[in-house]
């Protein structure tokens, strides 16, 4: 990267020719504050300087390469001043009167960001052939310090006054050697760039990119530094990887300890949640259909006088009622499956069947204990096999679900997890018997 | 990083010869440069192709950076777990209303009884008999066979007497048809339990038949 920058050095003529392409406000800026006893701060597009200097946007990747161009730190904040810009010079140039827009924006949005010391990324809308866009897309633009070297002011005024055509073809190849800069960083996720920051910024000069700013989710990308809370990248680093302890202490089953697997069992987990909430919303509302219809059609054994006494919390309207409906005609279908180190529990329902795989390091009855679990939540046994399979115990069980009963998948799962865990736990080493 | 090593990617049987001959050639211009170089960028391609998994899933509302991601399925996750609890107490409050109670009642204790005589007549329908063989097909080893009515809760009666009895389930199936349960399963006696030859086929055999006739 810093490869790159240098190529940009700066190198007067070619600063003077790229002045002399492109028609810039800051003319006009320039010409007003020549005068001015200390060198007021003029926001340029593209650009901050606490120097009196005019700057293109295209200006700046040359700037951040050569620190050695900036002879002055600075360690005030950002301070901008608007110069009451005498009106801009007749021209018909759009582009003009954008930039003069923009450094009203800019200045605005600096009083607010008066803090920008370090690791400002200047995303930069290129003020090229998009123009007419740049003013609401560098509104959200914070903008960071530039100071230019004094020698190239005299230049730059000069040129500027003598320019008045509009800029256009000059900006391409500036731009198109951006874009690995930009690449670039991202992927060193801007560890090189802070280092490189940080070192201009002691030379109070700023290391701005110009990016078109792609809906400002880049630029918070790349942007960090002060403008959010972790001051340093290595800090930043750490809080990403508690963030991973984050995720896994919220998964069921967390097994290896790398990023790659929590993430996988992430998602795993999220799919999970998503169909666990289907299916209990399918089981809510078939309870409220079900118990609509019962009372609806009188009780069994007779006893019809004692219903009418317990009323009707639960009347369902008829859209809820034909929902209910609709959804009883869908196949409820849910799965799940939990897994710790000894034990590994798989629960698919289908409608009212369930199937229950169960999985365990040989050492305890579980056969035993999961079928009492499973006559625990009503559900009623079809079909079992399963035996001793080298060192494990393997069962499947086909079942099907109690008709009123209100199991669902990850309730059983948690139950025959939890006490087939439990048991084993503690079970003493030699006979679990 | 390490450009010229596009070419070494069809390549994999020779990568680490490879490897260590762009590394010469390399050492030069790089600094960065790790020493198993595929294995690193395979391992954070992994994971970044995860991440973006992750990203699809989630209906986030910030950044696209990484750490965001993550922030991000964080508090989504927090999310569902809080709707799956909602649904769930919903759940166990419509079936403790005084309604639900009063249905269980009437219905549950009808049903067992309806089903059940159901279910013998149904059997006797199809042939099938209540029956219990039992055998010994090795040292400490034994098989059984057991057809008998299907009731609720007999499968777990069955697990608790040959828990009881000191067998250890070997394999073991079990199947139902038309009212009635067959468990067919091979047995063996616990180590240290007590010899093979002590056991009694027929006593086994009556005693089991037994227990499976008895209501709890």
């Amino acid at each position: 990267m810093e490869n790159l920058n240098t190529d940009f050095v700066t190198n007067a003529e070619e600063r003077e020719s790229l002045y002399e392409e492109m028609a810039c406000f800051d003319s006009a800026e320039v010409t007003a504050e020549s005068g001015a006893g200390p060198p007021p701060q003029t926001l340029v597009a593209g650009s901050t300087s606490n120097s009196n200097c005019s700057v293109d946007v295209e200006e700046l990747p040359e700037f951040h390469l050569s620190p050695q161009d900036c002879p002055q730190p600075s360690s005030t904040p950002l301070q901008f001043h608007i110069n009451t810009l005498p009106p801009p010079p007749p021209c018909d140039n759009q582009y003009q009167n954008n930039n003069i827009n923009l450094i009203h924006q800019m200045s605005h949005d600096q009083q607010q960001h008066a803090n920008w010391d370090n690791n400002g990324y200047q995303d930069f809308v290129n003020l090229g052939p998009n123009s007419s866009t740049t003013p609401d897309l560098l509104s959200l633009l914070h903008l960071p310090r530039c100071s230019l070297p004094q020698s190239m002011l005299p230049n730059s005024f000069s040129d500027f006054m003598s320019s008045s055509s509009a800029a256009a073809v000059m900006y391409d190849p500036l731009f198109h050697l951006n874009f690995p800069l930009q690449t670039r960083d991202q992927q060193r996720n801007n560890s090189c760039f802070l280092g490189v920051e940080d070192q201009i910024q002691m030379d109070g000069f700023d290391n701005g990119v110009i990016e078109f700013s792609s809906g400002g989710n880049n630029r918070k990308g790349r942007g960090s530094g002060k403008s959010r809370t972790f001051p340093t990248e290595r800090e930043r680093r750490v809080h990403f990887n508690d963030r991973f302890s984050d995720l896994k202490s919220l998964i069921p089953n967390p097994t290896k300890n790398d990023r790659a697997s929590i993430v996988g069992e992430v998602i795993d987990y999220i799919k999970e949640l998503l169909r666990t909430i289907e299916d209990l919303k399918m089981l809510v509302e078939k309870k409220k259909f079900g118990r609509f219809r019962s009372k609806k059609r009188g009780r069994v054994g007779g006893e019809e006088e004692e219903q009418e006494g317990d009323n009707v919390v639960y009347r369902p309207k008829s859209e809820v009622e034909q929902s209910c409906f609709n959804n009883n005609k869908a196949l409820r279908c849910s799965w799940l499956r939990r897994k710790s180190k000894v034990t590994e529990v798989d629960v698919r329902i289908i409608d009212d069947e369930v199937t229950i795989k169960v999985v365990q390091k040989k050492k305890i009855n579980c056969l035993l204990f999961t079928t009492r679990v499973l006559d625990q939540l009503q559900l009623d046994l079809q079909h079992v096999a399963g035996g001793q399979i080298g060192e494990h115990y393997s069962f499947l069980f086909n079942t099907k679900i109690c008709e009123g009963s209100c199991v669902y998948a990850s309730g059983i799962a948690d139950t025959v997890m939890e006490v087939v865990e439990k048991q084993y736990m503690e079970a003493v080493p030699a006979n679990g018997y | 990083m390490g450009g010229g090593n596009k070419f070494q990617e069809p390549v994999k049987i020779n990568r680490r010869r490879q490897v260590r001959k762009e590394k010469e050639e390399d050492e030069v211009n790089e600094s960065f440069k790790s020493p198993n170089l595929e294995a690193e960028r395979r391992r954070r391609e992994k994971l970044h192709g995860r991440l973006m998994a992750l990203r699809s899933h989630v209906p986030t509302v910030t950044n696209m950076t990484k750490a965001s991601i993550v922030e991000d399925a964080i508090t989504y996750i927090g999310e569902l777990q809080k709707i799956v609890e909602n649904l769930t107490e919903k759940l166990h409050e419509m079936e403790e209303t005084p309604l639900e109670i009063y249905e269980q009642q009437t219905v549950h204790t009808i049903k067992p009884e309806v089903e059940a005589i159901d279910l013998k007549m149904e059997m006797k329908k199809t042939g099938i008999e209540e029956n219990v063989q039992f055998c010994k097909i090795g040292k400490r080893k034994f098989w059984l066979k057991i057809t008998t009515e299907k009731r609720p809760g007999i499968f777990t009666k069955f697990m608790e007497v040959m828990c009881l009895l000191g067998f250890e389930i070997i394999d073991i199936t079990l199947a139902t048809s038309n009212g009635a349960i067959i468990i067919s399963s091979s047995v063996q006696i616990l180590q240290g339990l007590c010899d093979g030859d002590s056991v009694d086929p027929q006593q086994t055999k009556d005693f089991l038949l037994e227990v499976m006739r008895s209501n709890p």
